[in-house]
């Protein structure tokens, strides 16, 4: 495989919300360092093309906007910057000593070697399983690989669907499903509480969707796709404490919560650390995003699982930090600015677990 | 299936294009993923698991999982949710863990 | 159950309007109990009449003597919340105005079938009022529905019967 070697001063890992907000305010902040962002699907913008939802927060935020509409303002802004160059569909292999970042192109079909000045890595998250009989019949979606068939593809994937999750994504997703002309049948929620929003909640039972709580998946069958998931009331333990209920069904949507997608740091030999409020593995980082390497950064749902909206934020925080290093420019006004607004949507209950982890996180040491 | 009216989006598809799966010929949107033109067509089976061979479909969509791991013009273990479809391209389903090219 | 369990709030967490209120004219319902961070009602409100206040968490209050009813709001909260509810004096009719997003449209002089916060069915209702603020909120549609006054604290949503509706 041809190797191609690419000069940046700071090289962008993922162009989901963090990693583009990262690269525009870098470029903004610091003008004249050049900026490379390497994805790996052939879409720009991340998790955040598919959600068709109105987000929360305040104007700063874009509250009100729909997701995907969020994500053409952010892709508009850092496509016009001539300091910014993309790469899609070009994966982040390894980060090795020196600074040096392997990524494979599969657009040209070669390497391509990048040895920047900073590093970010704003790779995003991964969605969770579910342990049951039948978990990997085809039919049985991450919700998430739902949502992208229906709103960045437009197919539908079937039309009949139960769903395992009552957070936020399992509530969100049900109602596009049923916007986009599925039936939901069921949202299955383990816990004796629904854990989203209740205005998302709201939204899906006046349409007449059951949410089941307490009760969960045990088990998935059919011939050689979906057929039926039966479904079982469970106690405090999760043992199964009475009679199953079985829906015929065509889809399963898991929305059981997101990984961390860590390997990169693992690999370069970041410190990690396991805090279950951020949703597993993570690289140590400060309140600037910095990791205990001093050249790579980290940003978004990689670094502990939240939201679009924070995620945008801590890609602010991280850009603007690096470009700090770089220029040496003093740019800790705008940095504090951002932590604070950050520090301000993660007020209420649902902000809490983030800010929880974190905590433990900062007084994890850097060794 | 594909969505035909939906209520906030409107999508933009490429131009229809064939292409085939399995040696059957298939059209999709050009530019849209693989699996999205599979699905549509029907296609939910993608692979199947090493050891017992269980059929396998699509579960995450953004590469991250390996279960849409398909031959692609004759390149094994290609991640179809991230690849975007081309004219005359042919899908097949891999026989186990596939060659190195 | 409560609303955590059961996704449906009672009365004790809604504190609904008065009679007096909602029969003085176009009557702002805020169904946002829970303190998330989120402000576009506040910020949109052309009278300054929700405050949501310096913590973003806050919980939106209205204040009725500075609302104008215009609506603008019932399309604004991204989570759907906010409904806008009148009575007339004499208690014969009631409107409820709803944010909706799903086809097909409704359209004026529909009759429909209305619904709870749990889906259920309440009874019927008839579209008075379809509106669009296109520049806030592209595609959601502010829904007028004219039912019996009894049913107005109960209707939340609505349904296009079957085969009422031609495309
Ligand atoms: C189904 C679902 C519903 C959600 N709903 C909401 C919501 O309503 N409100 C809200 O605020 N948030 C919501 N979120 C969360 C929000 O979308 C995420 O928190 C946000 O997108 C995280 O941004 P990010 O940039 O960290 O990661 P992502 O958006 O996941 O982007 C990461 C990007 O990195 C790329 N990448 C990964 N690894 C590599 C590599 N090795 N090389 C190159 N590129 C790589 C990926 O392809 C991806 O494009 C939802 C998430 C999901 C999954
Ligand atoms: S109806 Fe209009 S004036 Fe009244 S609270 Fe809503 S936006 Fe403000
Ligand atoms: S806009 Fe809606 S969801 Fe947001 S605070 Fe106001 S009422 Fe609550």
């Amino acid at each position: 495989m041809a190797l191609k070697i690419n000069k940046c001063d700071i090289l962008i890992i993922g162009g989901g919300p963090a990693g583009l907000e990262a690269a525009y305010h870098a470029a903004k902040a610091a003008p004249g360092l050049k900026i490379s962002i390497v994805e790996e699907n052939f879409l720009l913008g991340g998790q955040l093309i598919k959600q068709t939802h109105s987000f929360f927060g305040s104007k700063n935020q874009f509250a009100g906007k729909r997701g995907f509409e969020i994500a053409e303002l952010l892709m508009d802004r850092v496509r016009k910057n001539p300091d910014i160059d993309i790469h899609l569909q070009t994966s982040a292999l390894g980060c090795y000593e020196g600074g040096i970042v392997a990524c494979e192109s599969m657009a040209e079909g070669c390497l391509k070697e990048f040895q920047p000045g900073r590093t970010i890595v704003a790779a995003g998250a991964r969605e969770n399983m579910a342990p049951f009989p039948g978990n990997d019949l085809p039919g049985v979606f991450g919700a998430g690989a739902a949502q992208t068939l229906m709103n960045v593809y437009g197919v539908l994937p079937g039309r009949k669907v139960v769903m395992l999750g009552a957070g936020n994504i399992g509530l969100i997703v049900s109602y596009q499903l049923m916007q986009a002309g599925a039936e939901v049948l069921a949202i299955i929620e383990g816990l004796p509480m629904i854990g989203g929003y209740h205005v998302h909640a709201a939204k899906i039972r006046r349409m007449g969707v059951p949410i089941l709580a307490s009760h969960t998946v045990v088990r998935a069958t059919g011939k050689s796709t979906l057929e039926e998931v039966e479904v079982a009331p469970i106690d405090k333990n999760w043992k199964i404490a009475g009679e199953s209920t079985v829906f015929q069904a065509d889809t399963l949507c898991l929305a059981v919560g997101l990984t961390p997608g860590t390997e990169l740091l693992e690999q370069s030999g970041c410190r990690m650390a396991f805090v279950k409020e951020l949703g597993g593995h993570v690289a140590w980082h400060n309140d600037r995003m910095e990791t205990s390497r001093p050249e790579i950064l980290v940003a978004g749902d990689v670094s502990g699982i939240e939201e679009a909206s924070t995620a945008m934020l801590e890609g602010k925080i991280a850009g603007l930090a690096a470009a700090e290093g770089l220029s040496g420019l003093d740019l800790s006004d705008e940095i504090s600015r951002a932590q604070q607004e950050l520090a301000g949507i993660r007020k209420g209950p649902y902000g809490e677990k983030a800010c929880l982890g974190k905590d433990k996180l900062c007084k994890l040491s850097v060794r | 299936m594909r969505i035909d009216k939906h209520p906030v989006l409107h999508f933009e598809k490429g131009r229809k294009v064939q292409f085939y799966f399995d040696g059957r010929p298939m059209t999709g949107h050009e530019g849209e993923a693989v699996t999205a033109a599979l699905h549509a067509n029907g296609v939910m089976v993608l692979s199947h698991s090493l050891k017992r061979r269980h059929p396998r479909g699509l579960f995450c969509a953004i590469g991250k999982c390996a279960s849409c791991m398909m031959r692609v013009d004759g390149q094994d273990n290609v991640r179809t949710c991230i690849l975007p479809l081309r004219e005359g391209m042919r899908i097949e389903t891999q026989e186990g863990k596939g060659r190195l090219k | 159950m409560n609303y955590k369990q059961s996704g449906v709030l009672t009365g004790e967490e809604l504190r609904l309007p008065d009679n007096e209120t909602l029969c003085r004219g176009k009557t702002i319902i805020i169904e946002c109990v829970e303190n998330i961070p989120c402000d576009p009602c506040e910020t949109s409100c052309p009278k300054g009449a929700i405050t949501v206040g310096g913590n973003i968490c806050n919980l939106p209050k209205i204040d009725y003597t500075k609302c104008s009813g215009c609506g603008l709001c019932v399309a604004v909260c991204p989570g759907l919340a906010i409904f806008m509810a009148e009575k007339s004096p004499k208690g014969d009719w009631a409107e409820i105005t709803i944010p909706y997003e799903l086809l097909p449209h409704p359209k004026n002089g529909e009759r429909v079938i209305t619904m709870d916060r749990s889906g259920c069915d309440v009874g019927t209702g008839e579209i008075v009022r379809v509106t669009e603020f296109k520049k806030v909120q592209k595609s959601r549609l502010i829904v007028t529905v004219r039912i019996p006054a009894e049913d107005l604290n109960m209707v939340r949503h609505f349904r296009i019967a079957e085969g009422n509706h031609e495309q």
